[in-house]
């Protein structure tokens, strides 16, 4: 099966999920599922509500990896609020290292993407942080967020984008669902930029891990599963060397599947690159 | 340039440190501990990273400077590489550090008196020989030096070390530390060259092959020492006349009096790093030729290898004397 370009959301609460299903055209899934769970229409996107903490976190970020079914093109990106000690409530920071409090460990975030956001470092913490003195964003989720996403993708398909809540209160004011609707709505613009900007990221990881589907209805030779990793082979070089057709077309000329990959193969290994055609 | 920057915490108040971030105002600074936190993770894409390649800033506390691999010199036998640049401006396609290295990012080591230090140390251990040290092992040793100032710290050094052979390997026209400085006897600056159509497929971000003549025509007539570096050499259509224009162009802009050495390779990889460069490039025309695995090396079958590097070296010899070649034959390292 040939990769398609895919974008997990991952975010905490239903109150940040609901702008981004309105701005984004996500609908709930039809499926049971162990978290609330949505799909654009192009099943390109997935957005997942993990619920609040790190363990929650990891475990969404998993059902949205199966719910795609797998892949390391898979692009991730966590957004939700946080807090901060000075920054603007409201405004929106890409994450550019992450501390998890309770390890000391460190996560950076690689992105190779041109974006709006300016950039903060964020400590993911396990109860909500009541004071804060230091320059750092806080989370609860983001830290294993980032250790399973980058698991499962390069680093570099994985962001993390916070909206300042609040500057270290206490649970009585923590911000009511209007409000957290009306920030991330504000950037929804920026943020929609940066999500096809990772989808794009993605078609390529997708076009690189699997450049060749092969199909093979229609040929009428047997080959087992080692000789269609050849035969894939034989048609990646096929296609980078710019020769015309597919190696495909010829192969029921051919009498038996070993004749095949051998005249194949001879056919692609005899092909001398002419590099004025490659500039 | 990098909208990122890492620096480690050692480095912190490093005068270079300083510097360099004075030079990016608007850059995003990101403290770390050791380099590795952020450089070569099991978890990153060395192709999506060199679309946008952070910068970082770090001090190399060992290892500075070590033994070239067997098969890499020019005539001498005390080879030394030390790298304080990791990666590369340029996105050459046949370059081993993007199956070297899972990251793209550039690693500055800010402490060069450190390396200078080890290079003092190595001279001292056999005074009276002469020693070559290599720099664009890991790095071009001019692309990125408007950043880093590392020639031009390296200059007086050797200057005043004439057993310290400096070879600064390039494709850079950056040559201003060059071009500013007098020359001296012992530093040759190797310019890394193919054949225009070759380059201009395969060298991504390089300068032209023809700049890159210009450039060696300027510093050869300024009184620099040339080296020449057909490495390595790529097969394809009318290779032999893509070489022989090469060579001809070289030789009429570069007085022969002014060449050093001459050297020549073939493509040649480790095989598992074939596998990692080709899964990184699988749409890359130069991997999808007939290679041949041999002796645990990825290379063109053994004709065309011998035949391109006899044909070379046949055509070079009309030009200069047989005693400044030296053929480089990568190892596993």
């Amino acid at each position: 099966m040939k990769f398609e370009p895919r974008l997990v959301w991952l975010v905490a609460l239903p109150a940040e999920a609901r702008p981004l299903c309105q701005l984004f055209g996500l609908a709930p899934s039809r499926h049971p599922s162990p978290f609330p769970t949505f799909f654009s229409a192009s099943g390109r996107e997935l957005l997942v509500v993990s619920g609040l903490g790190r363990n929650l976190g990891a475990a969404a970020a998993m059902h949205a990896y199966h719910e795609l079914g797998g892949g390391a093109h898979i692009a991730w990106l966590n957004v939700g609020i946080a807090g901060h000690a000075s920054h603007p409530i409201g405004s929106a920071w890409m994450v550019n290292q992450i501390i998890e409090y309770s390890s000391g460990a460190r996560y950076y975030p690689q992105s190779v993407i041109r974006h709006p956001f300016q950039s903060n470092n964020l400590t993911t913490v396990d109860v909500p942080q009541e004071t804060m003195v230091d320059t750092s964003l806080y989370d609860m989720e983001a830290s294993s967020f980032f250790q399973i996403a980058s698991r499962l993708s390069s680093s570099e398909l994985v962001s993390v984008v916070k909206i300042v809540s609040d500057h270290g209160v206490d649970k009585s004011s923590f911000p009511s669902r209007k409000q957290v609707g009306r920030w991330i709505e504000n950037h929804g613009a920026s943020l929609r930029q940066l999500a096809d900007s990772m989808l794009v990221l993605s078609g390529e990881e997708a076009q690189r891990i699997e450049p060749v589907e092969l199909d093979l209805d229609g040929i009428n030779l047997h080959f087992t599963v080692a000789q269609q990793h050849q035969l894939k082979t034989i048609c990646r070089r096929w296609n980078a060397l710019g020769l015309p057709g597919s190696p495909l077309g010829t192969v029921n000329t051919y009498s038996t599947a070993s004749d095949a990959l051998t005249g194949l193969r001879r056919l692609v290994d005899n092909e001398v690159i002419d590099w004025t055609q490659n500039e | 340039m990098s909208k990122r920057i890492y620096v480690e915490r050692s480095v912190a108040d490093h005068p270079r440190t300083r510097a360099v971030l004075k030079r990016y105002p608007r850059a995003s600074i990101i403290e770390i501990e050791r380099y590795g936190e952020v450089f070569n993770r099991r978890n990153q894409n060395f192709r999506l990273q060199k679309k946008q390649p952070a910068l970082i800033l770090a001090d190399k506390f060992s290892s500075r400077v070590l033994p070239t691999p067997p098969g890499y010199g020019i005539g001498g036998e005390n080879n030394f590489y030390f790298s304080h640049l990791l990666n590369c401006v340029y996105d050459c396609r046949y370059c081993f550090l993007q199956g070297m290295y899972r990251s793209a990012n550039y690693v500055l080591f800010v402490n060069y008196e450190d390396f200078f230090d080890d290079i003092e140390a190595q001279l001292a251990r056999l005074p009276d020989q002469d020693h070559y040290f290599f720099s664009g092992y890991d790095c071009d040793s001019l692309a990125m030096e408007s950043l880093t100032g590392f020639v031009e710290a390296a200059l007086p050094f050797f200057r005043a070390r004439p057993r310290a052979w400096l070879e600064l390997r390039t494709k850079s026209v950056q040559t201003r530390p060059l071009v500013d400085s007098a020359p001296f006897k012992n530093c040759v600056v190797a310019y890394s060259l193919t054949p225009d159509t070759v380059a201009q497929a395969v060298e991504h971000k390089a300068p032209t092959v023809k700049r890159r003549i210009d450039a060696m025509a300027q510093l050869a007539q300024q009184g620099w020492s040339i080296g020449l570096r057909f490495d390595p050499l790529i097969y394809g259509a009318n290779w032999m006349d893509n070489y022989r224009r090469l060579f001809d162009a070289v030789f009429t802009a570069v007085p022969r009096n002014r060449i050093h050495s001459v050297s020549y390779g073939p493509l040649r990889f480790p095989k598992k790093m074939y596998k990692d460069i080709v899964s990184l490039y699988p749409d890359e025309a130069l991997f999808s030729g007939a290679m041949h695995l041999q002796n645990g090396m990825v290379a063109y079958p053994d004709g065309i290898e011998s035949d391109m590097a006899a044909y070379c070296s046949d055509q070079l010899r009309a030009y200069l004397d047989d005693s400044i070649f030296f053929q480089c034959l990568p190892e596993v390292r």
